[in-house]
């Protein structure tokens, strides 16, 4: 009748045994097998590696905790896309384009896709954005927050404009990710700060959602 | 060596201590910030230099909590439970001193790299490799003590507390090493082995279990021990507790997709995690049950006996926080609430009402034990504290839940148009009011801790006092 023999609750070595099969049961259904399965491993050309300024920025907004308080997901629902896509910037991509893909991750480790809005989704940055001079816009807007919005709570990123970056370790940080990049690029980032770095970075997120659609 | 001149068992405590008052250390630290946080929300000014900054905090908060005073603490409660429950002295009583101070350093090294920025991101796992090599070693040092002593046994049986306790101990392993995978590329710098939705899914894997197995099955090995200890009722059923254990450490494993819901990972995860933390229910609910049925024809044991209302209270919310996470992780509920103040809100009923709860009584419980002092220094002080932590969480979280449903709703609500009734930053603004009553809230828990730190130490003043006149007596 009993499943599991009594006298197994006096015996430790079976019971490790035990705890170990039962605790993998759920761990290979749903962790390991996925990443055997082509959708979640799905390389799209749609979104391309990152730059070395651009990889310096996402190291940036690691360091900062940005993830903290923004997330980098657009959600399948309505209020979703229109607050995030559609009244934001220029697409006529239909909703199903618009939320957040999974190749637009696929170059990040970790995700970044967050737990927590205190502030705004930031998926679609690079979409909001997406013109010439819109570095000098976001600047201002990490160096001073509340001159945007008044009540915001967001804590002022000024000091990030006097720290330089470190070429040496972005290089080691390109070549660990394994991303193309040139010695030109690299030597061009002793004149560039975390500022300049964050900020390319942000606008790569949702690029891929500017325009027509694909199909 | 194991036998005292009275002929019971004698234990080396001072370990046990070491770890007690550590983690009290710890969770001072880790309290503060979280208190700082709560203040930087609604005075961002509060945001100073490039180290008191809300980013750099957060994950000092969490991880100064859960693993100084969380881990601390379950060190502390493993070594006296086992030793008991195992009826001998441990099996390597000088690696557990070496990993008392491995912890102090670990937790050191963690708490300086944060505050510098270093980290690898996932939550919880924000520890960058060289310390989480360490962690690792501590982890395997504990592992192997616990789990020699627990063969070399001097009881026949295996009481249910000390399942929990091996179940706690392996899986954490697992997790720990599996989601610390990285690429280092620097001696503070390193990128996840995995990547875009496969990194999602193995972290909030890690995330979700971390809560499973460090404030769930080592409370519950905690309560298990110390509530009939206390109180000198048997547990009501053994039945019960066998479903409980199997069920948890089964179904556990596969939630952790609830924390992707309407993310790019593929439907079927999500759905199955969904799905699995519904069935959660009923293991959860069987501890609950089971503690409530002990108690039952003992109420007047919440009069005559003070740690009575802690378990009560602590098991209370364990049972509210096994229901309200589970609806959480329907879609239904999942779209209004994610990314809200409600989680915030969640979060901390199940470490503010049940995790220090437990904790607290069964420290009330075993320090005075140590020195065979009859009961804690202050029951007087014990029953404030109680009071504190209880109407300080209340605050603090029902607060949150509300911001949270506003924050939902106003992100949410669309005119007929088609149009956004509200700015995000509207949405924003509106959570102010109710983070200054959480605040407020927080602050008081707080003071209800520092009264229990205060009754811990002066009951350790107080036992070494009374060892040092009976050793003057001799």
């Amino acid at each position: 009748m009993r499943i599991i023999p009594d006298n197994t609750y006096r015996n430790p070595y079976l019971m490790t045994v035990l705890i170990l099969v039962v605790i993998l049961v759920g761990t290979v259904i749903t962790v390991a097998a996925p990443m055997l399965t082509p959708t979640i491993n799905s390389k799209s050309a749609l979104t391309p590696t990152y730059t070395a300024l651009q990889l310096a920025g996402k190291d940036v907004y690691q360091k900062e905790g940005c993830v903290s308080c923004h997330t980098q997901t657009v959600r399948p629902l309505q209020s979703e896309v229109t607050r995030y896509v559609y009244s934001r910037g220029s697409t006529t991509k239909p909703y199903d384009e618009v939320v957040s893909q999974l190749h637009e991750s696929q170059y990040d480790r970790p995700f970044l896709w967050g737990s927590r809005r205190t502030g705004p989704d930031l998926a679609r940055v690079g979409l909001w954005y997406n013109y010439n001079g819109a570095e000098d816009l976001l600047t201002e807007m990490l160096t001073m927050p509340s001159d945007f919005f008044p009540t915001s709570n967001m804590p002022k990123y000024a000091f990030l404009s006097n720290k330089k970056l470190n070429p040496a370790q972005v290089r080691k940080n390109m070549k660990a990710n394994r991303f193309k990049f040139t010695e030109a690029e690299i030597t061009g980032l002793t004149q560039k700060t975390e500022m300049d770095a964050i900020v390319a970075y942000l606008l790569t997120l949702g690029r891929t959602t500017a325009g027509d659609s694909t199909q | 060596m194991l036998i005292n001149s009275k002929g019971k068992y004698a234990y080396d405590d001072a370990t046990v201590l070491g770890f007690t008052l550590s983690a009290l250390v710890w969770g001072a630290v880790g309290l503060v910030i979280g208190l700082s946080m709560s203040l930087q929300y609604i005075l961002p000014q509060l945001n100073l230099g490039s180290v008191f900054q809300f980013g750099r905090l957060r994950p000092m908060h969490t991880n100064i909590l859960a693993y100084g005073l969380g881990i601390g603490m379950e060190q502390a409660v493993f070594f006296f439970m086992v030793t008991r429950l195992t009826k001998r002295q441990l099996f390597f009583p000088k690696m557990a001193r070496a990993q008392l101070y491995l912890f102090n350093i670990i937790m050191v090294l963690g708490t300086v790299t944060l505050a510098m920025g270093l980290t690898q991101t996932n939550e919880y796992a924000e520890f960058e490799w060289p310390i989480d090599i360490l962690v690792v070693i501590m982890w395997v040092m504990f592992t192997i003590n616990i789990l020699l002593t627990i063969i070399k046994r001097e009881e026949k049986y295996m009481y249910v507390s000390l399942w929990f306790i091996m179940a706690t101990l392996l899986t954490v392993a697992m997790l720990y090493i599996v989601n610390n995978l990285a690429i280092p590329t620097g001696l503070f710098k390193s990128y996840h082995l995995f990547a875009g939705a496969n990194s999602a899914n193995v972290q909030w894997w890690f995330g979700h279990n971390a809560v499973g197995f460090l404030f769930t099955t080592p409370i519950l090995a905690a309560l298990y021990y110390f509530l009939p200890k206390a109180l000198g009722v048997p547990i009501y059923s053994h039945r019960l507790s066998i479903i409980a254990f199997w069920g948890i450490i089964f179904m556990y494993l596969w939630t952790g997709a609830h924390h992707l819901v309407y993310t790019p990972l593929p439907v079927w995860i999500q759905t199955l995690g969904i799905a699995m933390s519904m069935l959660l229910i009923i293991p959860s609910w069987g501890s609950v049950v089971n503690i409530f049925m002990t108690l039952l024809g003992q109420w007047s044991k919440v009069s005559s006996h003070y740690l009575t209302k802690f378990f009560l209270l602590g098991i209370t919310f364990y049972g509210l926080q096994t229901i309200q996470g589970p609806t959480q992780a329907l879609r239904s509920l999942s779209q209004l609430v994610h990314y809200t103040d409600y989680i915030i809100g969640h979060v901390h009923m199940g470490t503010m009402g049940w995790v220090t709860m437990i904790l607290s009584a069964s420290a009330y419980y075993f320090v005075p034990k140590m020195y065979g002092l009859p009961h804690i220094f202050s029951i007087k002080l014990a029953n404030i504290h109680f009071w504190l932590v209880l109407v300080g969480q209340l605050i603090f979280t029902v607060s949150l839940w509300v911001s949270g449903f506003i924050q939902g709703f106003m992100w949410k609500a669309m005119n007929p148009d088609g149009t956004l009734q509200y700015l995000f930053g509207d949405a924003l603004v509106a959570t102010y009011p109710y983070h200054i009553v959480s605040t407020i809230g927080g602050a008081i828990y707080i003071v209800g801790i520092l009264v229990f730190v205060f009754n811990i130490i002066m009951t350790i003043a107080e036992g070494m006092s009374l060892k040092k006149s009976t050793a003057g007596a001799k």
